[in-house]
């Protein structure tokens, strides 16, 4: 028996879960909730954050880092969120979380990202092979360019291959007129309500884009259709989509995840930068670049689909007055800032350094 | 040369028994020491003999030396072939009968291993060899990668002998090779292997195989990559060994787990549980006791439940077989309606006197004036016994009675919804040290306060097999605990599976402990916290709990995902429409736990959202050929085509067993203007709810003429419209939107051939060249957007795009060309970058390129060839070319002059339209000699 520190004891976690040194507790995060995945599964959101926070007060408050540790898991593919069985437990919510089997998605340059959870195991790589894997933060990659063979040697180690295509999950293009008539629609076809929705919030379409956090705001007396927030008992605030008139709520619908995956959030974001584009306000995102790098900043959170194609190419980095920024090579920068235009109709702004 | 050779295998062997005798080691045949070149020379001149004097006992040795060497090189199907040198001369069974009796006599005399098992009954004369032969090579593989998965098991179970490890491999094998799973019932022989690989680095130990021959093994082994790697990884794990307390060195009369302390000793009625729901409240539910044990503690067999019935809480009207008290065993289940005071919550009809003396208080909730409800890890509320809280907890009080307000404010409890007509909820979060105040406000509510030690994970969190379960750590992590009292206190005592006591000074109000490289089974804890103002000591402990837990290997990863892992439900290409699945274009794949059964269902709900129909059937495995998967939604389309055609959503749903639901949604979206076909009267209907700020027009396209225009009014559609076979494309527009449906109308409903499924259908085009391009992409885009309706709809709409793409490509690049880019092996694309015109280098490159499947990443390397070979200076003209050839979809030309001059324009470059539709072939190309390639 021995007696820790609290550094002693992140080594030693770290050790547990597969990280040789850790500098900081926030390294343990995904793969403690990788580990609570496999070990919990079936289990609710709360539950597995609850899972890995606890045992590590002694670092302090982590919930809300462990919460967007999660967020990144389930968007990159490491964990699924899958629909519940009848038979499961009662008051089991619809959607339960299940760790990927060991997966892997080959990219066109060579790099292979690994995605899933080894049960009991950190990874399901020879220890060979996950000497060369690394961590950029969002997504494990295995820097193996020169192994002709990898592909087969993976799939005999019993990872599945996950084409490219089928990982990145962009949604069809269409124009934002499109999109938004279809949301309207379902939003008309919600009843009127009857009584008030207490604690709204909505994101207003009539604020700059360029400052995500100040478009919240309780409703005012305009009549339009707004993405929001509304307060639930015993469970996150809910993603919801209002048409106000009058000043009050007329008709909502709650955003849920839908099959392809995409989480509330994502399906409001999409939908705001519609109604941004439709206002005549689209949301903008700023290119720099100089000789061999190149930056994406952007002002408004990304849905997953457009985080994953991004993490394909570059790494995401804190932003100087934006939300955050990605790190993309230079040649990548127009292929990607085109897409991001078209699928989330958004404008550019270039800058050359 | 046979006999010396027999000469000298008789001194090797009898010097490998000799050596290995004092340990029970056996000898094995194959360890005869000769090298390659001899054994090549010394079959040959077996061979010769065998055929000339038949088989000599002078040289039995001989024999069982190449008879193991051939049983070493067996492939699994054939084995005799192996033994021959010419072949044939191993057919006579007189033969085979003597090399059984010889291998026999290898036993008696020096020791030989007897092969054992299933497969050694039934091949009982190759098994011999085979069993000499140590690890044949066509196990090796399965071995490796076996003793990968077991490693850490067997890094534990090689301390306890030669025994346990044989059993173990063979126990923990999951059969999918029947072979090995043969190979392992030789438990003696693996477990001389996994012994022998663990001490191969030992110098001085008298060793299990030869070393040669075990040098020899590994690096056979080691051939194939995979099993490289697992086996190094094994081993390194194998022959790291653990330290282990041995028994001898624990404290006498020291608590053993197995003994099943944490048994109650009475067992207990049901409890009450709860949940909170999102948006909901608490909802309130049973925990039923454990009716197995309590029949078993009295002796009494499950059948004794078979006259008696039960009634569970809210469901008055039915009785049900009380035998599903045994399902219900240590379960929770909601409850509906709360049970009146004193009333049992299982109602029982039918039992005996001692059977119902036993049942009754298991069927009833005990009464409290309110009871304590404590927050599990994973979300459930479960009731505490005694009716106590402690700190750091977070409960739920349920009470019959409003509790009173005044106590409620001081215990800090905070009212929620009633979970239940006339009962009373409220949540309590209890902190890290509790008030006077509080506490004396709980125990008015007849809610006691513990005070105590506690100790929790940290770092880690232990796993647990159902909440309540001990705490379970894996051989590979550290135990890590965090161990702390809920009043003051100076030092902790701790004392691990009752060795001697280590004294813990406190630091921050707790002490953080590691436990390392404990042995796997069950362990405990015991800890007693010193008072500040004691004067520490030993012989004192007040305060003191015990945390039981246990350490176990960890589990292999296929193994264990299997029951836990999710799956994914994935389109290629993504996003593609219904049609496209069911037409076969798009492929479905399911990518999860390998060789799971998979099901499959297709949904179809209607305007409002209900479900319409449902279809189920078929069934696929994770990882089967995507093949499969198509035929078993091809069985669906084909069971549900008319749900299909009228359906407004279509969601296709995979499921796999316990681990839920995948599925696809295909929405229809519900439009003011829409078409209805009625298939019996083969009569359509254009339903208009919209608001007629603008007439509504309405065009039609012959199916049997997909570009010939047919004149319909809209009131006449409005009215309904009689449909002629083979059908009819409509389309009605308002206000800028259109709505489009393809009417499929077969001759005969009932399909008599195959050659049915086909249509006669002719392209008419405009004189002019650029009206007639507009002209097909328009129809194009037309036919592409029609919703099917009506018999076969579906594919006729596919066949449809179909012909009008391949005759929109045919008219830009011309019929010999595209001849070519549809045959699309590389002779004919060879042939085809012949054909495209201009700079020779232009061809090539279209040819070569690695060209991306996404347009909008092709664009810029092909407008840059286009540029670079001369060939078109105008990007946009490029990148218009190209959109025709990966998507003609994308183009939009618009209306009136400017777009036949854009049509023409883009026409005049025929050689820049061969080459992006050549580009656009080489990737179409790739994919199927990739998949040619998956599939070989």
């Amino acid at each position: 028996m021995r007696c820790l520190s609290a550094d002693d004891l992140l080594m030693a976690a770290g050790g547990a879960l597969g990280i040789a040194a850790p500098s900081d507790v926030t390294q343990l995060l995904k793969p403690a909730l990788r580990r609570a995945a496999y070990v919990l599964a079936p289990a609710a959101r709360t539950d597995l954050v609850r899972f890995v926070v606890e045992p590590l007060a002694v670092f302090g408050e982590l919930r809300e880092a462990t919460e967007a540790a999660l967020d990144d898991l389930i968007i990159y593919g490491d964990i699924l969120e899958m629909r519940r069985l009848s038979q499961e437990a009662w008051g089991t919510p619809a959607e339960v979380l299940r760790p990927a089997p060991p997966t892997f998605v080959r990219r066109t340059n060579g790099d292979v990202i690994i995605l899933g959870v080894a049960g009991d195991h950190s990874s399901a790589l020879t220890p060979d092979l996950e000497a060369h894997l690394r961590d950029d933060g969002l997504v494990r990659r295995l820097d193996a360019r020169g192994d002709t063979g990898l592909t087969e040697h993976l799939k005999l180690l019993g990872f599945a291959q996950l084409s490219e295509q089928a990982w990145l999950r962009t949604p069809q293009q269409e124009s934002a007129a499109t999109y938004v008539a279809r949301w309207r629609a379902s939003l008309d076809a919600a009843p009127v309500l009857i009584n008030a929705v207490e604690d709204l919030e909505i994101l207003d379409t009539a604020r700059d884009p360029r400052f995500y956090a100040g478009r919240w705001h309780a409703p005012d007396s305009k009549d339009a259709v707004f993405v929001a927030r509304r307060p639930q008992l015993y469970g996150a605030r809910l993603w919801s989509l209002v048409k106000m008139q009058g000043g009050r709520p007329h008709r909502l619908i709650d955003l849920y995840a839908d099959d392809d995956r995409q989480r509330p959030c994502d399906i409001a974001w999409r939908i705001q930068a519609a109604l941004d584009a439709l206002h005549g306000t689209p949301q903008r995102l700023r290119a720099r670049q100089s000789a061999s790098t190149a930056w994406i900043d952007i002002f408004s959170p990304l849905p997953a689909f457009a985080e994953r194609r991004l993490a394909l190419v570059g790494k995401k980095i804190a932003g100087s007055k934006c939300l955050y920024s990605y790190e993309v090579p230079t040649d990548h920068l127009a292929a990607e800032t085109s897409a991001l235009a078209a699928m989330m109709w958004m404008t550019i702004d270039k800058e050359i350094e | 040369m046979l006999d010396a050779t027999q000469s000298q295998l008789e001194t090797r062997f009898a010097d490998l028994a000799a050596m290995r005798r004092p340990l029970s080691y056996p000898v094995y045949s194959l360890e005869h020491g000769l090298d390659t070149e001899q054994l090549v020379e010394i079959k040959k001149a077996a061979s010769v003999e065998l055929r000339g004097a038949g088989l000599r006992k002078e040289h039995w040795l001989v024999w069982a030396a190449l008879a193991s060497e051939a049983g070493y090189a067996y492939a699994g199907e054939e084995y005799w072939p192996t033994l021959e040198f010419q072949a044939g001369e191993w057919r006579h069974n007189d033969y085979r009968d003597r090399l059984r009796d010889w291998f026999r006599r290898f036993h008696t005399t020096f020791r030989g291993p007897v092969p054992k098992g299933r497969w050694a009954t039934h091949f009982n004369i190759i098994a011999w060899p085979i069993a000499n032969a140590i690890l044949p090579r066509y196990l090796q593989s399965h071995f490796a990668r076996h003793l990968f998965d077991l490693r850490y098991e067997l890094a534990h179970s090689t301390q306890r002998g030669a025994e346990e490890v044989g059993q173990l491999l063979f126990d923990r094998y999951d059969g999918a090779s029947s072979r090995f799973s043969d190979f392992l019932q030789q438990t003696d022989l693996t477990a001389a292997i996994i012994l022998a690989l663990r001490d191969e680095d030992d110098g001085g130990a008298i060793p299990r195989i030869a070393p040669s021959l075990l040098r020899r093994i590994v690096d056979d082994l080691e051939k194939t990559r995979a099993a490289r790697e697992y086996l190094r990884e094994a081993r390194k794990i194998i022959q790291t060994g653990r330290v282990t307390v041995a028994p001898a060195l624990r404290s006498a009369g020291t608590y053993s787990a197995s003994a099943g302390a944490s048994q109650s000793a009475t067992i207990q009625g049901p409890r009450l549980a709860a949940r909170l729901i999102p948006d909901q409240g608490p909802a309130l539910g049973l925990l039923f006791p454990d009716f197995n044990a309590a029949l078993a503690r009295s002796g009494l067999q499950a059948s004794a439940l078979r006259t008696v019935r039960m009634r569970l809480p809210g469901n008055e009207e039915r009785w049900t077989p009380a035998s599903g008290l045994l399902t219900l065993s240590r379960h929770d289940r909601r409850l509906s309606v709360f049970p009146n005071p004193l009333e049992p919550v299982i109602a029982l009809q039918g039992a005996d006197a001692a059977l119902a003396a036993m049942l009754d208080p298991l069927c009833r909730l005990e009464e409290r004036p309110c009871w304590v409800l404590r927050r599990h890890g994973d979300g459930l509320y479960r009731q505490v016994v005694g009716g106590h809280v402690r700190s750091d907890q977070r409960y739920l009080i349920v009470a019959r009675s409003e509790l009173p307000t005044t106590d409620v404010e001081a215990a800090r409890l905070d009212p929620v919804a009633s979970p239940s007509p006339g009962i009373f909820a409220y949540r309590l979060s209890v902190g890290g040290r509790m008030l006077d105040a509080q506490s004396t406000a709980l125990a008015r509510l007849t809610i006691g306060t513990k005070t105590g030690v506690t100790v929790e994970p940290a770092g880690l969190s232990p796993r647990r097999q159902h909440a309540g379960d001990v705490a379970t750590w894996l051989s590979t992590e550290t135990v890590l605990l965090r161990v702390r009292a809920d009043y003051d206190t100076s030092a902790f005592v701790v004392r691990l599976d009752g060795t001697d006591p280590c004294t813990v000074t406190m630091r921050d109000g707790g002490a953080l402990l590691a436990f390392d490289d404990l042995p796997l089974g069950s362990h405990d804890i015991e800890l007693a916290a010193i008072p500040q103002q004691s004067g520490s000591s030993h012989a004192q402990l007040p305060a003191s709990t015990r945390f039981d837990f246990q350490i176990v290997a960890p589990q292999p990863w296929p193994e264990a995902m299997r029951r836990k892992a999710g799956f994914r439900l994935t389109v290629s290409p993504a996003n593609a429409p219904l049609e496209d699945v069911l037409a076969g274009r798009a492929q479905l794949s399911v990518i999860g736990p390998a060789d799971r059964q998979v099901h499959w269902a297709l949904d179809t709900f209607d305007a409002a959202g209900n479900p319409a129909s449902s279809g189920r059937g078929g069934m696929t495995y994770v990882g089967a050929p995507e093949t499969s998967i198509t035929q078993v939604i091809e069985q669906l389309r084909k069971a549900h085509s008319e749900s299909i055609d009228v359906a407004h959503r279509v969601d296709i749903s995979a499921s796999i067993d316990e681990l839920g639901v995948q599925l696809l949604r295909f929405p229809h979206v519900v439009e003011p203007l829409r078409w209805i076909f009625d298939a019996k009267r083969q009569r359509v209907r254009l339903i208009d709810e919209t608001g007629h700020e603008e007439p509504v027009v309405v065009t039609g396209l012959r199916l049997d003429a997909p570009l010939e225009k047919v004149a319909i009014q809209a009131r006449s559609a409005i009215d309904g419209v009689d449909v002629a076979a083979p059908g009819l494309l409509l389309n009605a527009r308002y206000r800028g939107r259109s709505q489009t449906a393809l009417i499929s109308v077969p001759a005969a409903r009932t399909m008599h051939s195959f050659a049915e499924l086909d249509i006669a259908q002719r392209f008419d085009l405009p004189a002019e060249s650029g009206a007639a391009l507009l002209a097909m992409i328009r129809g194009l885009a037309l036919w592409n957007r029609a919703r099917p309706l009506g018999h076969l709809a579906i594919v006729r709409k596919a066949t449809t795009v179909g012909r009008l793409r391949y005759e929109l490509a045919t008219f830009a690049c011309g019929a010999a060309f595209m001849q070519l880019i549809r045959q699309g092996d590389p002779n004919s694309l060879q042939r085809a970058q012949g054909m495209v015109g201009g700079s020779p280098g232009f061809g090539s490159r279209m040819r070569s390129q690695a060209w991306s499947p996404l347009l909008d990443e092709a664009v810029e390397s092909f407008a840059t060839y286009a540029e670079t070979y001369r060939i078109e200076a105008d990007r946009s003209q490029s990148s218009i070319a190209l959109t025709l050839a990966y998507d003609p979809l994308r183009l939009r030309f618009g209306y009136g002059p400017d777009a036949l001059t854009k049509a023409a324009r883009l026409l005049a470059n025929p050689i820049l339209l061969r080459g992006a539709h050549l580009a656009r072939a080489r990737i179409v190309a790739s994919d199927v000699a990739d998949t040619v390639a998956e599939a070989s």
